[in-house]
């Protein structure tokens, strides 16, 4: 599950996460703040143990990433 | 767990990287980039890797006992939970593989017991898909051709799953592969001269192909001449913005700046993991 959201409420929740996580030393984020590289908006995971007012989304749509030939 | 089991005889006097160890890095010289599970080279005295626990995420370094990676210390550390590696460090210089974002990272416990394959450590690509680990390593310095020798497994066939990448670079990848696909496109800014799969020169007909192939222990040793748009080295697909694609399961991986005494190099490191 991901939030989305603003690229600013996204990394207020990366930032709530990690200080609610206490990670330190080489650790120094939850997770990546995605980028809606065709649209608006942004995503983030959800942490299982933190809660917000951001909208709860399945995954991030395939629509969101650029076509990149892999 | 069958830990200790299948060193070779390269440990069998060794105390503590002590007299009479030898390792692949004292016998051949060349070694640009070495990461592993394992002691490489007699003089290297540092960590093997950091890790950070489940439990409340603190994060230690923890080195080698015997040759292999200390995972009394391990244990006893991480307790009941489990713990993710943060960096492996390089035993050849300072391009340490690292990865800072704690749900990209790769595990090595769970729930109390260290993860194997092949009866040895080993570390599993995060749960999360784009996990993977990046190094200052600049692989493009002018060397026509290297020769890579990687230690691993493909744990889970259908998901895609990158061997090596660079950091932003989307058309920087080494061995993508994925179960199901027809792609044959494995490999982008690299050239490939040799690909051996557990000492026998192999083709990859497809992506789904090399999935199935790569998804018990191998070794898999490769001729490369990196010509990446990013010039940094890492585990998995481009770290930035990986697409999807997690890192192989992972053990060792070293890098020589020749492809001299390969099969020597080979059955060195078949002798420590017995993979064939």
């Amino acid at each position: 599950m991901y939030y989305k959201g603003t690229k600013e409420e996204c990394e207020d929740y990366n930032t709530k996460v990690k200080l609610g996580e206490g990670y330190q030393g080489s650790t120094d984020s939850w997770a990546n703040v995605t980028k809606n590289q065709n649209g608006e908006g942004f995503a983030i995971l959800k942490h299982e143990s933190y809660e917000s007012d951001m909208t709860l989304i399945d995954k991030i749509p395939d629509s969101w990433y650029n076509n990149l030939e892999i | 767990m069958r830990l200790g089991f299948g060193l070779g005889l390269q440990y069998s006097k060794l105390s503590g990287g002590g007299s009479g160890f030898e390792g692949i890095l004292n016998q051949f010289p060349g070694a640009s980039l070495g990461l592993s599970l394992e002691l490489l080279d007699k003089d290297y005295s540092g960590f093997c890797i950091k890790v950070r626990r489940s439990s409340n995420n603190d994060e230690l370094d923890i080195g080698f006992k015997d040759g292999v990676l200390d995972t009394a210390t391990l244990l006893t550390f991480v307790g009941s939970g489990n713990a993710f590696v943060t960096i492996i460090y390089d035993q050849v210089g300072s391009n340490n593989m690292t990865q800072t974002t704690a749900n990209l990272q790769g595990q090595i416990v769970s729930n109390g017991e260290v993860i194997l394959i092949g009866g040895k450590p080993c570390i599993i690509r995060s749960a999360h898909n784009n996990g993977g680990y990046i190094s200052t390593f600049a692989p493009n310095d002018g060397v026509a051709v290297k020769s890579m020798f990687y230690v691993g497994r493909n744990i889970n066939v259908g998901r895609r799953t990158g061997m090596l990448g660079s950091n932003t670079g989307g058309q920087d990848y080494v061995l993508l592969v994925e179960g199901g696909s027809t792609a044959t496109i494995f490999d982008s800014n690299v050239v490939i001269t040799e690909n051996k799969l557990n000492g026998v020169s192999t083709t990859f007909t497809n992506r789904d192909d090399a999935a199935t192939k790569l998804e018990e222990q191998f070794l898999l040793y490769r001729e490369i001449e990196f010509s990446f748009d990013d010039n940094v080295l890492g585990l998995g697909f481009r770290k930035i913005n990986p697409s999807t694609f997690g890192m192989f399961t992972f053990q060792e991986l070293v890098i020589f700046e020749n492809t001299d005494d390969a099969v020597a190099k080979e059955n060195n490191i078949n002798e420590r993991y017995n993979i064939y």
